[in-house]
């Protein structure tokens, strides 16, 4: 009988005094890390009509000149104090940095060269020449010397490190909300594009957003493109089709690594961009589809500094006229599919 | 009933019966006043063993979670902006510091045992993420190689990653295992009240019965009863001056954790994230990092200062974050507009970030790492010399007090003995 009572003592002991393990030691989910600035619920931005000629630039034969240039207040700080242009640094073909050298190159690296060559033809060493700046997230447009932005700033102190450029050359594209909210003024534009998709390759038949039912599609947040997908979903559900699902994260660049990473779908941004997407993932295809209305992209500038704006302008005319636009362009678009081509944009202001 | 209670009252009335009583009392509360201090010294012998075994190893390894994790955010980043020699040196550092971290967690894994408990969830939590913060500053680092910008994507997200879920967990799991070791500190030095109340009340009844046999017995001392009072303060005044010593020796070791380990492991922390955000700032800016970097700076200076740690050591490290400070002067003004200058450009930065100052053996943030970790080596060492001390202190003492409180029982018992004999012939 006392062996008995011991055994069940026993037993009851290894059954009540096990811990429970097998419960506890459940794994845990596989955790994710998304970008910051993810979200896969992104809002439209704000839509702001056009008024009359409120992204028009500048015609660089009118106002001050001198050796053939437009020439004003602002030329002169500038020639004294350096120009500083904001551009960005992982937009492969536009401007993209090795960041062991620091060294920038790409389309807008171009522009921006040929400026700083117009300003300083005769650079001397030791003397404030071109400062290429790599802008903070979120305080792109924001750097530009305008009183709109001067007032952000006031309003929010973390702004107030926003580097203060002359030019920003980063791939903006030409809206009226910009000119509203920034204060900015825009250049001739330099590049016509479209906006486009890219997926993974054995997708399947995928033609166009309204393929991608159920599918996630990534975009750079508050961007025309961002819009863009927000109003196909919604156009999708008001069809009855299948919708598919926006996604928006702070950086373009953040769309390819959630595609490498199997996290989203397609990505829907400028053609340009995509094409320099597939360059660093050939196991992407870039779609022939693209959207109905192209859009224009051109360098900002305070709206207060007209003599830049002329300035800048006058470069352009130069490089339209000279033919070093087109070679720029054709040197760092070559591999973007014909049908995706659009042809620069024209000079507005044949002086 | 009323026959009972009658029966009661006459046979207490009897000088035998009281005397029989009051024995039962006397042994009866000896021996509660042995088990209530045996249970007292040995339970603080288990809170000091809990804090120097299970806590203190607890402790150390979510801490070397957090700086392994730190470190390791702060390597991924630069070895991107280096050349490939000392790149390839980083990546071997940032795979070592992720070992550590996972090593540490392993240790941790062992120590907490409870698998619904809080701690065993966040070490599996931490354990899972590993894999995935690995990844991704590998795809980073193979995408920067061939020049993609992708890379930058990875690296950014494997570091926010990092910042906003692993060092918040990992931070937590420490500051939880310090309160629980500072806990059982306070638990092995809180005094024993139920023995000292007890033990009084035994003492009281010693002496009453004392006083009761010298009545009636005319004889002015039992020797029984005067060697059991006496055992019982021996035992009980000795206990209570052991616990003394424990509390002011745990109260030295709390003051190590928590005046000097505590500010400068925050400020270590804080110095890691510094350096990290250096890279972050020239690689993926972000609004705002700038004048976060200067007030992380501030901070550490204000951390080391509070912790008032040896003051050769203490110099060091503030100079160490005054050179960090005036080194990155040209790029901290930029928080300001009032101070802005012409803004640093990649090359300027990134020579501030990485290069060795001329005439110093490592960089700003090397060095205060270095004088911040021998500091946090030297306090936690110190914290735990107390505590052993503490453990020392208290050894043997459950079976002491024990023996004692037996001893006074078995005392008490010998001088009434005879007395009860001669009551109930």
């Amino acid at each position: 009988m006392t062996k008995l009572l011991a055994l069940v003592a026993v037993l009851v002991c290894l059954v009540g005094c096990s811990g429970g393990a097998p419960e506890g030691s459940d794994p845990p989910d596989s955790p994710i890390a998304l970008p910051e600035g993810y979200t896969d619920k992104p809002e439209h931005s704000a839509r702001t009509e056009c008024r009359d000629k409120s992204t028009a630039s500048v015609d660089p034969a009118l106002g001050e000149q001198s050796d053939g240039r437009p020439d004003g207040p602002t030329i002169a700080r500038i020639r004294k104090e350096g120009l500083v242009i904001g551009v960005s640094q992982t937009a492969s073909l536009f401007s993209k940095r090795d960041l062991v050298t620091g060294e920038l190159a790409g389309f807008e690296i171009d522009l921006a060269d040929r400026i700083a060559a117009a300003l300083f033809p005769h650079p001397e060493p030791g003397k404030p020449g071109l400062r290429l700046l790599g802008l903070p997230t979120g305080g792109r447009l924001g750097s530009l010397d305008t009183e709109q932005n001067a007032a952000e700033k006031a309003r929010n102190t973390s702004l107030k490190e926003v580097p203060r450029t002359d030019l920003v050359i980063a791939d903006v594209s030409v809206t009226c909300g910009r000119v509203e909210t920034y204060g900015l003024r825009y250049s001739t534009p330099y590049l016509t594009t479209n906006s486009g998709l890219l997926v993974r390759k054995g997708m399947g038949t995928v033609s166009g957003p309204d393929d991608l039912g159920g599918r996630k599609v990534c975009s750079a947040t508050r961007t025309t493109n961002s819009d863009e997908m927000i109003d196909a979903r919604d156009r999708q559900r008001q069809s009855g089709l299948r919708e598919l699902v926006p996604v928006a994260v702070a950086d373009n660049s953040d769309c390819l690594m959630l595609l490498q990473r199997g996290l989203v779908d397609a990505i829907y941004t400028d053609v340009l961009i995509l094409q320099g997407f597939h360059d660093q993932d050939p196991g992407t295809v870039l779609l022939d589809y693209h959207n109905a209305a192209p859009g224009e992209v051109a360098i900002a500038m305070s709206g207060k500094q007209d003599d830049l704006v002329r300035f800048v302008n006058s470069v352009l005319r130069d490089m339209r006229r000279d033919g070093s636009l087109q070679r720029s362009y054709d040197t760092w678009f070559r591999g973007v599919p014909q049908n995706h081509r659009a042809p620069l944009p024209a000079e507005p202001f044949p002086g | 009933m009323m026959e009972l209670l009658a029966w009661l009252r006459s046979s207490v009335r009897r000088t035998g019966s009281r005397l029989v009583v009051c024995a039962v009392a006397s042994v009866g509360l000896a021996v509660v006043v042995g088990v209530l201090g045996w249970a007292a010294a040995d339970h603080r012998q288990d809170r000091l063993d809990d804090a120097l075994d299970r806590q203190g190893q607890l402790t150390t390894a979510a801490l070397a979670v957090y700086q392994a994790m730190a470190d390791a955010d702060t390597s991924s980043l630069n070895a991107v902006i280096v050349d490939p020699q000392r790149a390839v040196e980083l990546r071997q550092r940032f795979r070592a510091d992720v070992f550590a971290a996972a090593e540490a967690l392993r240790v941790a894994a062992t120590r907490s045992q409870d698998p619904d408990s809080l701690p065993t969830k966040q070490i599996r939590e931490l354990t899972g993420m590993l894999p995935e913060y690995s990844r991704l500053a590998e795809a980073g680092w193979t995408n920067s190689d061939v020049r993609n910008p992708v890379g930058t994507s990875y690296l950014s997200a494997a570091s926010s990653f990092v910042r906003i879920r692993i060092l918040p967990l990992a931070g937590d799991l420490h500051a939880r295992q310090t309160e629980a070791l500072i806990q059982a500190q306070r638990d092995a030095g809180s005094p024993p009240w139920a023995t000292f109340v007890v033990g009084a009340v035994l003492v009281v009844v010693l002496v009453l019965v004392q006083r009761f046999l010298t009545r009636r017995t005319r004889r002015r001392v039992n020797f029984g009863l005067a060697a059991a009072t006496a055992l019982t303060l021996v035992a009980v005044v000795s206990l209570g001056v052991v616990v003394q010593v424990v509390h002011g020796l745990c109260a030295t070791g709390e003051r190590e954790w928590d005046d000097l380990v505590a500010p400068l492991v925050k400020a270590r922390n804080l110095a890691r994230e510094a350096d990290a955000a250096e890279a972050r700032i020239l690689i993926f800016p972000k609004v705002g990092d700038i004048g976060a970097l200067g007030h992380t700076l501030d901070e550490i200076e204000h951390e080391i200062d509070a912790a008032g740690a040896d003051p050769t050591a203490t110099r060091r490290a503030l100079d160490a974050v005054r050179s960090w400070r005036e080194q990155d002067r040209r790029l901290l003004a930029q928080a300001d507009p009032a101070t802005q200058g012409a803004p640093p450009v990649f090359t300027e930065v990134a020579g501030m970030i990485a290069q060795v100052p001329q005439g110093q053996p490592s960089t700003y943030p090397q060095q205060l790492d270095a004088v911040l970790n021998d500091l946090i080596e030297a306090h936690s060492a110190a914290a735990g010399t107390a505590v052993r001390d503490a453990r020392a202190t208290l050894a043997h003492w459950d079976g002491a007090v024990l023996l004692l409180m037996v001893a006074a029982a078995a005392a008490a018992m010998l001088g009434m003995r005879p007395r009860m004999r001669e009551y109930r012939q």
